[in-house]
Parts: structure tokens; C-alpha cells; sequence
């Protein structure tokens, strides 16, 4: 039981330890600034530095030799003639990149969309992506199932190991989770699906202002968990369905990692057809998201609303 | 779901009712977002000649007039006890429509602002009449269980046909489409109002059932009085504040081609399509939650999307409009769970005995008020050369106050605190 003198300090904790996530994307060595070029030319001359990252959405952005930026460059339109040295990645969505002779870039080059064009001496230390070399990348990964194999065997075990040690000690946010799926999978699925489309469009807002970046980062681990939580509470549903049609009586974190086993060999069988794949994926991540909103990260048991309403028949004078 | 019984059980009467409380306000909804909100906008502004803040006036005229006439028309029936009779609301749903249809096939012989006046005048004390009269078929007419997903229902079909099938925003386009649908809809409408059909007299009787009369939020007293707890006056000015960000919002961005042409009013079949399917689910969604969840986290969600929404697309004014389609998807899904609840609440929070005044309260305080405010805002803004930017920090300012607000009430109120030391 938490003493009341920890239960005020708790929330204190919490909110000290965010207001340093908010603050954390302001730090750095003392200097900060974020460049917005939306309309017109910024032209940063040779020995002039630019501070901060530049998001360029129209216009133009010019660097001549001997110039710096230091932070990274976001290109979403517009124009930037690179002669200069960027310390830090530079990304292009649309518009137009071009490396000139001197141009020196010390993070990594990501080309999504847009225009390139880049002199044969132009130095990019980092990595280039592409969009045709991602693609082929997540295609390789798909179609080398040994390889993907070797890794999914010790994870697998480590997720199995992980839902064992989480519903033994931690049993009641599962169990809560779990009636969620059983009792309530309709409104599950529905604030799910609302949650899905909501929270990843708040968390690319976030990562767009940039200052709260760090914020944005726990949003994206919190969602993140939600999935693997939701894993364990459907690992441990399984586990009990197998347990009842067996007819053992089984510990619940024994039945619960029996469950993750088998989640995890029906995942890897459809993990090969092609749609199949991505239908029980997603719909696994929905109904977790889901479940989690309703029970508040497995905090709160959900109910509905309690129907306490006159069960007599209408009479006018009522 | 009661009425998925009754279709197991073919018990037809019940689902036929059903299903005709959903195409009735479905058409009565679809009248009033397109004909209404956008089509007399149309006729004043480019038809008439006059200019958009006489426009503005005359449109806020409609909605406070409306508001009066639908309060003094529910209180009427609430004291004379005409709001448990469904065969005097059938009728006078069948006078409003009858009004409706002869407004709308006059519309195209107005010729001044004078006659223009006139005729919102008319429309006032149809619209009014209509509130009660046909919000008030709810508790005759929906079951307790399925009142969300009717709301789902009636807020998918009129966004969906809305938003995929209006073409021009013209007042000739939706007067032809309107009358279309309005005259063998008249006509049916009568037969059903006024002809002695058995079914009709068996839908007459279902207000008394529990499942019916009883809304949501009623309950029995240890003394036996009836009761609704003080959640009608929070939920009404819950709704007043979502119809007034969204109306205000809305307003500018109707007269911001970029954000209006790449979106609702596209040349793209595929874009509306889009965004009327966004609508659907939405409203899907909506009621599936309405009947599951308590009602303030639906408000959270709510006020948190259009708080996110016009953030958006103030930053994206600033950044130079890209005019992105996940504006105003994320748009589509607020307006349509705000509906959703519009459609529900009321009921449940009524009996037959009182649900036309209570629905006169809620849709016209709420509903009709907050856009006669937000208008006569909006004008104020443009007059003061009001930048779209500020304009829209505004709207995200007091969509996010009533955000961070619920939250609070969210996840420190008493009955919270009970519900999370389970």
C-alpha cells in the first residue's frame, strides 16, 4: 500500500519529470532556433552560420561555400542550393535539393520525394535513403523468411519469457485488459480505431513543432506499449481458451505464456499471406489501443454506464 | 440492441418505426446542412446581390427566431401533456415537412432582401415547430438500448449524401434536390400522419413501454419522483460549446477557398468520397461509444480532435496552406460524434412527458443559439479585419479550455475516483 505522504509526491514526481521532457527539447549548448522559410530566399553567405533546424515549405534556401547550418534540414517545398556544410541529416519530402561542389553533409541524406540533383564531389557522410532503396529494404526483409527467422526465435522467446514474468507479478492491468477483449470488444475496437487515427496525427504535430519532440518520443514508445500490452492480455485470453478446450488447470502465468507461444506461431504462419498479415496485426493493435483507453494502461476496470432506469410502464400522470 | 431482437423475432412494427425515425431526421438533417446552412448563404449572397454580413445577420436572425418559437412550442406541449402523444406529433411533423417543401419550391421566386427576410421569417416557425415535433418522436419511436446507433444511422446517411453527392453549392442545385426527395415525402409523410393504419396505432403505444419511455439518465427517487440529475444543464452547455467552436470555425474556413476546394467542395469524386466515408465511420464509431462509454469521455474526444483540427490548420495558414486531407478528415470525425450525441442525448435524458421541451432546450439553446452567437462573432471578426490565423486561435483556444477542463473533471471527479480504485 502507498503511504499518503508517497501518494502526494507521486504526482509532484510525475509532473517535474515531464516539465524535463518539455524542457529537455529546448536545451542544447545554450542555442536554439528553428527557421521557418515559407515565402522569399534566405541566402546564408560564406562564414555566416545558421542555428537550429530549417524547415523549408516554400521559397528558397541558398548556401554558399564556407557557410554552415548547424542542425538539420527539412525540405517539404521551395528550393535549397547546398554549397555550405550541414552538421547535421537533411530530409527532403517534395521541392528541390542541390549539392553543390562544396557542399559537405555530416548526417544523413533522406530522399522521400522531390527533385535531386547532387555535384560528384559533394560529401555525404551519413546515409542515403531513397524511397526505392527503403522499399527494397522492407522487401528483402519480406522475402527472407531464414533470416527473419533467426531473430524471430530468440524474440519470441524473450516476448513469451516477458508475459510470464508480467502476469505473475503484475496480474490485476492484464486481467483488466483482458475482460476488455472478452466482455466489451465492440467498444474496444471502436475507441481503437478512433485512437488510431487521432493520437498518430497528434504525435506528427508534435514532432512538427519540434520543441516537443521529447514528448512526441513518449507518446510514440506509450503506443508502442500499448500494442505489447494488449499482447499479454491476448496471449493470456488464448491461453485460457486452450486451457479449457485441454481441460488442464494451469498457473495463469503458465497459461499466459502458453498463450504468447501461440499467438506467436499463428502471427509468424500468417506473417507470410500477404493481407492476412496485416488485417490480424491491425486488428490486434486496435483492440488494444482500445482496451487500454477504456482501462486507463490496465488501471481501472471498465464498465459500462449502469442502466438504473425505471423498468415500470409509462403512465402519463408519472 | 432491442430492435435487433424485434428483427430476429420478425417483429416488424418496431424496426419499421425504427426505420422510419431514421430516414425522417436523416432528411430532415440533410435539408438543414445543405439547404439551410449553405443554400441560403448562396441565394443572399450571390443570387440577391447582398453582401455577407447582411447575409450573416439574416442567417443568425433565422437561428434565434428558431430558438424562440421551438422554446415556446415544446413548453406547449410539455403543459398540455401533447408531448406523450405521438399521433400529435406525427401531425404536426407532417405540417412542418408540408411547410418545408412549399418554402423550398418558393425559394426560386425570391427576388429582394425584403422577401428574403420574409421567408426566413416563414422558415423560422417551421424549423421551430419541427424541433420538438420531431425530436420528440425519439421516445416513441427508438428504444433506450439503440438510440447511439440510430444517431449513427441518421448522422452517416445525411453526412454521407451531404458530403459526396452536393456538387455546387447553390441554392438552385439543392432546391431541385431537395424537392426531389420532399414531395413524394410530403405525401407519404400524410398517409402515414393521418391514415388509420394499424401499425401506426401500435407505434402510437409504445411510449409506454420502459424500454422507451425511460430515458438514459432518468431515475426513480427513494420518493418517487422522477428525476434527471444536473447533467441536463452541463450537457447543454457542453453542446452549446461544441456547436459554437465548430460553427465559428467552420464559418471561416468557408470563406477560405484553398482549405473548402481541395476538401468538401473538390472537383474529386474521390476526395468527398473520402471524407463522406470518414463521416460514416465516424458516426459508426460514435455509436458504438454513445452507448458504451460515459458521455463526458465522448465530450473529451470531442473537444481534443477540434482543438487538434484547428491547431492544424492555423499552423498550416501560417506555413503557407498545403491544404492537407487530414484536416479535414479529422474534422469529419468530430462533427460526426458531436451529431451522433446531438441525436441521442435529448431522449435520454427525457420521458414522453417532457422530451419536446427538453429537446427545444437542448437542440435550440445549444444548438441554434450557439450559431446565432458565433455568427454574429464571426461578422464581428470580419469587420475588425480579422487575420484567419487569429481567427483560428480563437476557436483552438476555446476548443482546448473545454478540453483541458473535462479532462480535470475526467480524472478527478468523485465518481471517477470510485470507478478507478476497482
Amino acid at each position: 500500500m502507498i503511504s499518503p505522504n508517497r501518494k502526494r509526491t507521486l504526482p509532484a514526481g510525475f509532473l517535474a519529470l515531464l516539465f524535463s521532457l518539455l524542457l529537455s527539447g529546448c536545451s542544447q549548448p545554450g542555442i536554439y532556433g528553428l527557421t521557418i522559410i515559407s515565402a522569399g530566399e534566405l541566402e546564408v553567405a560564406a562564414n555566416e552560420r545558421l542555428h537550429g533546424d530549417v524547415l523549408l515549405v516554400d521559397g528558397a534556401l541558398g548556401m554558399q561555400p564556407g557557410s554552415q547550418l548547424l542542425g538539420n534540414l527539412f525540405i517539404f517545398g521551395g528550393r535549397a542550393d547546398i554549397d555550405g556544410e550541414v552538421l547535421g541529416s537533411v530530409t527532403m519530402v517534395f521541392g528541390e535539393l542541390s549539392l553543390g561542389q562544396n557542399a559537405h553533409v555530416y548526417g544523413d541524406l533522406l530522399l522521400s520525394g522531390g527533385a535531386y540533383a547532387a555535384n560528384p564531389r559533394a560529401v555525404i557522410e551519413g546515409e542515403v535513403s531513397t524511397a526505392e532503396t527503403l522499399v527494397a529494404l522492407f522487401e528483402q526483409e519480406e522475402n527472407a523468411p531464414t533470416l527473419s527467422l533467426r531473430w524471430f526465435v530468440p524474440l519470441g522467446l524473450l516476448y513469451v519469457l516477458i508475459t510470464y514474468v508480467f502476469v505473475r507479478y503484475r496480474p490485476r492491468p492484464v486481467l483488466r485488459i483482458q475482460a476488455v477483449f472478452r466482455e466489451h470488444t465492440l467498444a474496444a475496437l471502436a475507441l481503437g480505431l478512433l485512437g488510431w487515427v487521432v493520437l498518430p496525427s497528434l504525435l506528427l504535430l508534435m514532432v512538427f513543432t519540434l520543441v516537443l519532440l521529447p514528448v512526441a518520443l513518449l507518446l510514440g514508445l506509450s503506443l508502442l506499449l500499448t500494442i505489447f500490452f494488449g499482447w499479454i492480455a491476448f496471449s493470456l485470453l488464448l491461453g485460457e481458451r486452450l486451457s479449457t478446450w485441454l481441460d488442464r488447470r494451469l498457473s495463469p502465468e503458465t497459461t499466459a505464456a502458453v498463450g504468447a507461444g501461440l499467438l506467436l506461431a499463428g502471427l509468424y504462419l500468417v506473417g507470410s499471406i500477404p493481407l492476412l498479415n496485416v488485417f490480424i496485426t491491425g486488428l490486434l493493435a486496435t483492440l488494444s489501443l482500445g482496451a487500454i483507453l477504456l482501462t486507463r494502461f490496465g488501471l481501472t476496470t471498465f464498465s459500462p454506464p449502469v442502466d438504473d432506469t425505471p423498468t415500470e410502464m409509462f403512465r402519463p400522470e408519472s | 440492441m432491442t430492435l435487433l431482437e424485434d428483427l430476429r423475432q420478425r417483429r416488424w412494427v418496431p424496426v419499421l418505426g425504427a426505420a422510419l425515425f431514421v430516414a425522417m431526421m436523416a432528411a430532415g438533417y440533410y435539408y438543414n446542412l445543405t439547404f439551410v446552412q449553405l443554400g441560403l448563404k448562396d441565394l443572399g449572397e450571390r443570387v440577391l446581390g447582398m453582401d455577407s454580413g447582411q447575409v450573416a445577420l439574416y442567417m443568425a436572425l433565422l437561428a434565434g427566431l428558431t430558438c424562440l418559437v421551438s422554446l415556446l412550442v415544446g413548453y406547449g406541449m410539455k403543459v398540455s401533456g401533447l408531448s406523450a402523444s405521438f399521433t400529435f406529433k406525427m401531425r404536426m411533423a407532417f405540417f412542418v415537412v408540408l411547410a418545408q417543401t412549399a418554402l423550398t419550391a418558393a425559394v426560386s421566386q425570391l427576388q429582394t432582401p425584403a422577401a428574403f427576410l420574409a421567408w426566413i421569417v416563414c422558415a423560422s416557425l417551421a424549423l421551430g415547430v419541427g424541433v420538438p415535433a420531431m425530436f420528440g418522436l425519439t421516445v416513441d419511436l427508438i428504444p433506450r438500448p439503440d438510440r447511439g446507433y440510430a444517431a449513427a444511422a441518421i448522422t452517416a446517411l445525411a453526412y454521407f449524401l451531404a458530403a459526396a453527392f452536393s456538387g455546387q453549392w447553390q441554392i438552385e442545385n439543392f432546391s431541385a434536390g431537395m424537392l426531389a426527395l420532399m414531395l413524394p415525402g410530403t405525401v407519404a409523410f400524410g398517409i402515414l400522419a393521418f391514415a388509420p393504419l394499424p401499425f401506426m396505432r401500435q407505434l402510437a403505444q409504445q411510449h409506454r413501454q420502459p424500454e422507451y419511455a425511460w430515458g438514459r439518465f432518468v431515475r426513480r427517487q427513494a420518493d418517487g419522483r422522477l428525476t434527471v440529475d444536473r447533467r441536463v444543464i452541463v450537457v447543454v452547455a457542453l453542446m452549446f460549446g461544441i456547436f459554437f467552436v465548430d460553427s465559428l470555425g467552420f464559418l471561416r474556413l468557408l470563406d477560405t477557398p484553398i482549405y473548402i476546394e481541395s476538401s468538401w467542395q473538390s472537383p474529386l469524386l474521390g476526395v468527398r468520397l473520402f471524407i463522406a466515408s470518414v463521416h460514416v465511420a465516424a458516426a459508426l464509431i460514435g455509436g458504438v461509444l454513445y452507448s458504451r462509454l460515459h458521455e463526458n469521455s465522448l465530450f473529451v474526444w470531442i473537444f481534443g480532435i477540434f482543438a487538434l483540427v484547428h491547431f492544424m490548420y492555423r499552423l498550416d495558414a501560417r506555413l503557407g496552406g498545403s491544404a492537407a486531407l487530414g484536416m479535414p478528415m479529422l474534422y469529419a470525425i468530430a462533427v460526426s460524434l458531436y451529431t451522433v450525441v446531438n441525436f441521442a442525448i435529448w431522449a435520454d435524458l427525457s420521458t414522453p412527458a417532457n422530451i419536446s421541451f427538453n429537446t427545444a432546450l437542448g437542440v435550440s439553446l445549444s444548438g441554434w443559439t450557439a450559431t446565432f452567437l458565433s455568427t454574429a462573432v464571426a461578422i464581428q471578426f470580419q469587420f475588425a479585419g480579422m487575420p484567419l490565423e487569429t481567427h483560428l486561435q480563437i476557436v483552438n483556444g476555446l476548443a482546448l479550455l473545454f478540453f483541458v477542463l473535462l479532462l480535470f473533471i475526467l480524472f478527478v471527479s468523485p465518481a471517477q475516483r470510485k470507478t478507478a480504485s476497482s
